[in-house]
């Protein structure tokens, strides 16, 4: 299982505090406190989840487009092509094991952008035996979410709300 | 940055057995200034004495990363291309040696000329003055790396010849290869992003040399003027557009006050005698967004993993920048909707 950004992140301040910061300190409670406090974001740093009601749209939002995708790929002009039939072959699996017990937020939505990935690179390869508009229709779905991932990441990051980045 | 005697120790001993006729050889103030992402650099003075009477040389040691944020770091190549590029007349830094053997400094390094002054950028944001020039250095320099002869000058080791769409594809390939392994979470945007650039490319005219990052940060500056051109670790022969369009990308990025976009590019036109046409140069930026959008990423990481202290100044702004680079290239291309 791969660990996430922002609890390395914080180890790194942590180790960041231990290896720079308390070596150049001269005054000993000073040094003690700096001590603690890398001690606990640390401890902290195992305990990170990050925005579950942020994340939990973003994975509900992914899933509104592979349900669109899935049901223009399951057009009957698409039924020979191979590459429809691999893409379904995506997407049925990652609709059917959303909201797993087993999973955090962040793995799902992880996992679910992981298919998103998918799902942009199949696009062009079944696009032209699509009914006119369904795949621009389509596109227009993926272009909402992605929007939204990215309207959240730079949330996250320069500390605003979504949307209200530059 | 604080001194690091054991580094001078071992360069020191090094720098006498590989130079046995510089008598009395001394290795002093030797100082980490750049570490984490990228090469890790140490700069110090050396003197000695010769035929001549005492020598003394500002010089720096560039070593491989142990990560980077690339992952096709030889500094060999860098270092053969710098000397015949010096031979050609560009700005670079002088190399006076270069060293494979990973058992001095754990990874392969070179002693170079260290250049004197600051970064164009700095320059440009301090001295609003020197601008006029330094814009006209800046442009000139590009053109002169890519006026070079690259056949004459021994430099076809750098890539194929071969142009068209090869130069696109293979950017394209390298950096999407670069966020595969760089593992931290797939990135829906920049898969977006790299399917417009792959349905997208441009026919490139024909190939130059290209620095491959082509920036103000990378220009250096004494007395109002560029003096060199530095970090040359990602120099290839390329489709010349890609270092305009990084260099325009990056000064736009910079927000640079009194940049004159536009200004660049019909100097460069008039230098050169090519025509950068508008969608080739939206092109290379889109391309520009996906390579720099993979560095940060590559970077984080490597900042992250790295067991030397890590500059937390760089590591938070690589941070920083990744998703902002995404939205800025879901706007350019018309991708951005309003959710409101």
């Amino acid at each position: 299982m791969r660990t996430s950004l922002p609890t390395l992140l914080v180890e790194k301040c942590a180790q960041t505090i231990e290896s720079v910061v308390i070596p150049a300190l001269a005054d000993a409670p000073a040094a003690e406190q700096a001590a603690l406090t890398a001690e606990l974001l640390r401890t902290l740093a195992t305990t990170i989840e990050e925005k579950g009601e942020e994340l939990l749209q973003e994975n509900l939002a992914l899933e509104g487009v592979f349900r669109k995708a899935r049901s223009a790929l399951a057009q009957q002009s698409l039924s020979a092509n191979a590459d429809a039939v691999r893409l379904m072959n995506v997407l049925d699996p990652a609709l059917q094991n959303t909201g797993s017990l087993h999973t955090s937020i962040s793995e799902e939505n992880d996992r679910l952008k992981g298919v998103m990935v998918l799902l942009i690179r199949g696009i062009d390869t079944v696009a032209d035996d699509l009914p006119a508009g369904t795949a621009s229709a389509l596109r227009e779905s993926i272009h909402t979410a992605l929007t939204q991932l990215v309207s959240n990441a730079v949330a996250r990051v320069t500390g605003t709300r979504p949307g209200e980045g530059r | 940055m604080d001194e690091r005697p054991d580094i001078r120790h071992t360069i020191g001993e090094y720098l006498k057995a590989r130079f046995p006729d510089r008598n009395e050889l001394a290795v002093d103030d030797l100082r980490e200034i750049q570490v984490g992402g990228s090469h890790v650099i140490y700069a110090f003075s050396a003197c000695w004495r010769d035929d001549e009477g005492w020598v003394s040389k500002n010089l720096i040691i560039r070593r491989e990363p142990d990560m980077g944020v690339h992952g096709s770091y030889d500094i060999g190549r860098e270092c053969e291309a710098l000397s015949r590029l010096y031979e050609a007349g560009i700005p670079v830094p002088v190399v006076h040696c270069l060293e494979r053997d990973t058992r001095v400094l754990g990874r392969p390094f070179a002693i170079m000329e260290k250049i004197e002054g600051e970064r164009m950028v700095d320059a440009w944001l301090r001295r609003p003055e020197s601008r006029k020039q330094l814009a006209e250095d800046f442009v000139s320099t590009l053109a002169s790396i890519h006026g070079i002869d690259w056949h004459g000058h021994g430099l076809s080791f750098l890539g194929t010849s071969e142009h068209d769409r090869h130069s696109a594809e293979g950017e394209i390939d390298k950096w999407e290869s670069v966020l595969e392994r760089s593992q931290y979470g797939p990135h829906p945007a920049l898969a977006e992003l790299s399917t417009w650039l792959r349905r997208n490319i441009p026919r490139s005219e024909h190939a130059t040399i290209c620095h491959g990052d082509y920036s103000p940060f990378n220009g250096h500056v004494l007395n109002g003027r560029i003096v060199a051109m530095l970090d040359w670790e990602m120099v290839d022969l390329g489709d010349p557009i890609s270092d305009v369009a990084w260099a325009c990308f990056f000064c736009g990025l910079t927000w640079m006050p009194e940049w004159d976009e536009a200004a660049f590019i019909h100097r460069y036109e008039e230098l050169t005698g090519v025509e950068v046409k508008a969608e080739d140069l939206f092109f290379w930026k889109m391309l520009a967004h996906l390579k720099l959008a993979a560095i940060t990423i590559s970077g984080t990481r490597a900042f992250l993993e790295s067991t030397n202290p890590t500059s937390m100044r760089e590591l938070m702004a690589f941070n920083t920048l990744t998703p902002i680079l995404q939205q800025n290239a879901l706007q350019s291309l018309g991708y951005w909707k309003d959710l409101r």
